[in-house]
């Protein structure tokens, strides 16, 4: 059963110099229980598009397509239902645990205010109850709640966050770039964390980041945009192994497989930076970074193909049998 | 081989935090160095001391004279100023060390070796005007200008995006293959280490567990810490991910004898019990104990009575083994790679370590 449904979304920011299409027609969707990985890098979009789910961006900014969160459209909710939605339906881990946090709220308060807020708790002293359950949950000792947020480590703050995502029984919950800040054991065990609870509560997520790696351990789906577009989609095991997009290969080349020869030594990037969302490049957007584009590839304007079946352009690519993978290239699916 | 970093059993100490206990490495010219560890290991506090920015409470540090020795930070919107243009930030180091000379053509020279070219097109810019990665660039521009001999690196690709992370790790590599210049980069990315670094230096709370050549240390890891360390790396899949609980111990209260055993998943499992180490790994050793020799390299194994066994003392006598004092190491021109595992605490003089045994990678430029 699909939870999240959002079609052909599109978002605008408003600014002083010109509009800026941050997000150009994303469709995508989460079953229950599902979880969805979001990869990409600064700027392409995928922050903003957590951001539409919830309706959290600037007052002006224009967002056009359908958002439909179990059934119900979040982009027609009035004020009342959008926060009877929020943290209750879904709720969102924050990149940046630090500046996410109140520094002068003690970390109980702040676990136990959207409790409060939507009276899933009726009293300050059941809310407090639930608070001690929740930071076990986490893995944090209970007598933590006291503490205030300095008085955590990176990744104590970050299980904090979580703790407080997961206050009032969301069915999805959008953890943004969940772990960047963290060492590799903090974030091994934030993502193990993160994995238990998708399976213990039937947990649905999204999963923001720029580490593809990562993102193939904790999701069973993987979309990687570049300028406001996914660009590839699929099951995160072949997308990350077998990567049909050009940009989806320069990323997962980007974080090497430990003992492979090929990379030892080799660090690969990528030349130029990501294109600027208000000037964006002809064509496919990619074409001036692409290590194998062609003529055509600066003036066709490229859209989500499915993989499989007679293909095998420019890429060598192979994906028989393969039927729910996307590229958005024109140099995969064609002849 | 010439050495320009020489560390000789450093510590550090904030009142009662014994931050770095008892290191000492060497760096050499023409060589990457990765000091990886969790947060709180102690690997910022060594290279700031390694830089003079943090005075040492034991132990000697030599580098050369100070301008020898430039830094690199994690976020270059943080280093660069943002109201000076990138002339003036990669002239800073030049102007306060009042070097005049041919100031224009020394910062047009460090420009395009950090791959801002042409030169010119980039010197009257302000940080805002360039985007990230040519950001970082500017940042190794305003230490390369120094011409210093060894690069220090903290965190040196860990703000930037996955795309432009391989740019800048190639454009470090290149610098060293290019001009000898040597660099410590301080990272707990092990992907780095296998990207660009010759050596590993596995440090937990402010001692060096593991040292060797980053192909053996991450082929072959013989500590249980090196071990877990790997095995999260997401994209491993032949490794039963082994996640640590907790954080490191506070350096306030290290535990007694290894200060990792609270965590080691060798006691945890009853291994180490198995291998008769169960009272040594509490009481008295501080280097891991449950060692066998591995392949590659001779590996004493400390028992409980300090005195290795009689036919691991054999083994131990090739060249490179714990028998070997590092002063005999490096003048036999091996370069000691200090401080490894395997030996008590009271026999610190005699080493441990793994040998970097000098093997060039060959390397395939036009690939890159």
């Amino acid at each position: 059963m699909t939870l999240l449904e959002v079609s052909d979304l599109t978002v605008t920011y408003r600014s002083r110099s010109g509009d800026v299409p941050a997000v150009r027609g994303v469709s995508l969707s989460v079953e229950r229980g599902g979880s969805l990985g979001l990869a990409g890098e600064s700027g392409c979009g995928k922050s903003t598009i957590a951001g539409a789910i919830l309706r959290l961006l600037p007052p002006g900014t224009g967002v056009t397509g359908d958002i439909l969160l179990d059934g119900d459209d979040v982009l027609a909710m009035n004020p009342g239902q959008l926060r009877a939605v929020r943290w209750t339906k879904t709720a969102i881990v924050f990149q940046g645990a630090l500046h996410a946090l109140n520094p002068v709220q003690r970390i109980a308060r702040q676990i136990s205010e959207p409790m409060l807020l939507h009276q899933t708790q009726p009293t300050k002293r059941s809310a407090a109850t639930r608070v001690h359950e929740l930071l076990e949950q986490v893995g944090l000792p209970p007598d933590r709640a006291g503490a205030y947020p300095h008085q955590l480590s990176g990744g104590q703050r970050q299980r904090v966050l979580i703790a407080m995502a997961l206050a009032c029984d969301p069915d999805l919950l959008i953890a943004d770039e969940p772990t960047t800040a963290l060492d590799v054991m903090v974030q091994a065990q934030v993502l193990q964390l993160l994995g238990s609870l998708r399976v213990e509560r039937g947990l649905s997520m999204i999963f923001i980041t720029h580490d593809l790696s990562v993102l193939t351990d904790v999701c069973d789906h993987l979309a990687v945009m570049y300028a406001g577009r996914i660009v590839e989609e699929g099951p995160s095991g072949t997308v990350f192994t077998d990567p049909q997009h050009p940009y989806t290969g320069a990323l997962a080349a980007a974080f090497p497989t430990i003992g492979d020869p090929a990379s030892r030594m080799r660090p690969a990037g990528l030349g130029g930076d990501p294109p600027d969302p208000a000037h964006l490049p002809t064509g496919c957007p990619f074409h001036p970074r692409c290590p194998v584009a062609e003529d055509r590839c600066a003036t066709t304007d490229v859209r989500l193909t499915p993989i499989g079946g007679g293909i095998g352009g420019g890429l060598g690519a192979d994906a028989d049998g393969v039927r729910d993978r996307l590229a958005a290239c024109v140099l995969v699916g064609s002849t | 081989m010439n050495t320009v970093v020489t560390v000789d059993d450093a510590h550090v100490r904030f009142g009662d935090a014994e931050a770095v206990d008892g290191v000492s490495l060497e760096v050499h010219a023409g060589e990457v160095l990765a000091l990886v560890g969790e947060s709180g290991s102690g690997k910022t506090t060594l290279v700031r001391a390694i830089q003079g920015i943090q005075s040492l409470s034991g132990g000697s540090i030599e580098v050369g004279k100070q301008r020898d020795v430039q830094m690199v930070f994690q976020d270059p919107t943080g280093a660069l100023n943002p109201r000076h243009t990138i002339y003036e930030i990669v002239a800073e180091g030049l102007r306060i060390r009042r070097e005049r000379a041919d100031e224009k053509a020394k910062v047009a020279t460090a420009l395009s070796r950090a791959g801002l070219r042409p030169p010119e097109r980039f010197m009257g810019l302000y940080p805002h005007e360039i985007s990230g990665g040519q950001r970082q660039r500017v940042v190794i521009a305003g230490a390369m200008v120094m011409e210093p001999k060894v690069l220090l690196a903290d965190e040196p690709v860990a703000s930037l995006d996955a795309s432009i992370r391989g740019e800048i790790l190639a454009l470090m590599r290149e610098l060293v293959d290019e001009s000898g210049l040597a660099i410590v980069a301080v990272t707990h990315d092990l992907g780095l280490a296998w990207n660009i670094a010759d050596r590993i230096a596995v440090m937990y709370l402010g001692r060096i567990v593991e040292i060797g050549d980053t192909e053996e240390v991450l082929g072959g890891p013989q500590h249980p810490y090196t071990r877990a360390l790997l095995s999260v790396v997401p994209e491993i899949d032949r490794m039963e991910p082994q996640v640590l609980t907790g954080e490191p111990p506070d350096p306030r209260k290290i535990p007694s004898g290894c200060r990792f055993h609270p965590r080691c998943p060798l006691v945890a499992s009853g291994e180490a019990e198995r291998l008769g180490f169960s009272n040594a790994v509490a009481a008295r050793t501080s280097r891991c104990v449950s060692f066998r020799p591995p392949d590659h390299t001779t590996w004493p194994v400390t028992p409980l009575t300090g005195q290795p066994p009689r036919s691991q003392r054999r083994s131990a006598a090739a060249p490179g083994s714990g028998q070997t004092c590092r002063h005999d190491q490096r003048s036999a021109g091996l370069g000691f790679s200090g401080n490894g595992c395997g030996f008590e605490e009271s026999s610190r003089s005699s080493c441990g370590g793994r040998i970097r045994r000098h093997r060039r990678v060959r390397r395939d430029r036009s690939t890159r």
